[in-house]
């Protein structure tokens, strides 16, 4: 048993650097055009650790992948900006999972709002200002319709047994 | 989708409404508004938006803001993602225009002190 999670926890943590990749490859701001505005496809395996796997683990995986896909072209801002996001999202996330009214498809939109909340703390303490929470808006509204999709494929993912 | 799900969106889109309308309601009603540029949290300038100029802002990358017309906007920028050029023209008090690689602000602000003073 514990061969296997370490086994899928190196599978997920592999999928979530190339879904973090991908995502920088599709031009999403031709579709909506507004900056800052991402799928966050790599959310997919939090959301699915958290579900499948257990909270230390999704952790693990998170915070590595984070690290290591700054490997991937990113730089000392783009980490702490990840991390905070996540982080933040992690937490709602794992919170969220207990309310029994909700599916994976309203913890992965609180978990995208969490995200959104993070990082413009983020550029908050970076900028030293709060006028970046002017921007928080138009990036809560964007996150509910990605935190559905990601969400409705999570939903689909769980049911199958691994 | 389960009931908790919408309760769950509707929260979702409640916060950004509700931050929306804070934002616009704390706006100071101002005639003039005043363009304050800031590169790493340190002011580096601050004129009436009335008053036409390029301000090149170099911090870890080199940007040029336009003032002109009574528009502010990002013209140039050779920041990762250019996003803060995407961020549109600006014009009213309250908005902001950020640029996070290069650390600048541009915030648009409404001076009470005009409207005492008439």
């Amino acid at each position: 048993m514990k061969t296997k999670k370490l086994a899928l926890s190196a599978v997920l943590l592999a999928l979530a650097l190339s879904l973090s990749y991908v995502e920088r490859l599709l031009p999403l701001e031709l579709v909506i055009p507004l900056p800052g505005v991402k799928l966050g496809l790599a959310n997919t395996v939090t959301l699915y650790s958290i579900c499948a796997l257990d909270p230390l683990s999704a952790l693990a995986i998170l915070i590595l992948r984070c690290i290591m896909s700054t490997f991937f072209g990113g730089t000392a801002t783009s980490l702490a900006f990840s991390l905070a996001g996540g982080a933040l999202a992690f937490a709602v996330m794992l919170g969220a999972k207990k309310i029994a009214a909700l599916s994976e498809i309203g913890v992965s939109v609180l978990g995208a709002a969490g995200h959104n909340i993070g990082q413009i703390l983020a550029a908050a303490v970076l900028m030293r200002t709060f006028g970046v929470a002017a921007y928080l808006p138009v990036m809560l509204v964007a996150g509910v319709f990605t935190g559905v999709a990601i969400g409705f494929a999570v939903q689909r993912l769980v049911r199958i047994k691994v | 989708m389960k009931k908790g799900d919408i309760a769950a969106i509707a929260l979702v889109l409640a916060l950004a409404l509700g931050i929306f309308a804070a934002t616009i309601l704390l706006a100071p009603k101002s005639a003039s508004v005043t363009v304050e540029i800031y590169a790493s949290g340190e002011q580096i300038y601050s004129a009436p938006i009335t008053e036409n100029a390029e301000i090149p802002v170099s911090g870890d990358y080199h940007s040029t803001v336009v003032i002109r017309g009574g528009e502010v906007w990002v013209a140039d920028s050779d920041c990762p993602g250019g996003d803060c050029m995407r961020m549109g023209r600006k014009s009213r008090a309250g908005e902001t225009i950020f640029c996070l690689p290069n650390r600048v602000e541009v915030r648009l602000s409404g001076s009470d002190l005009d409207m005492i003073a008439g």
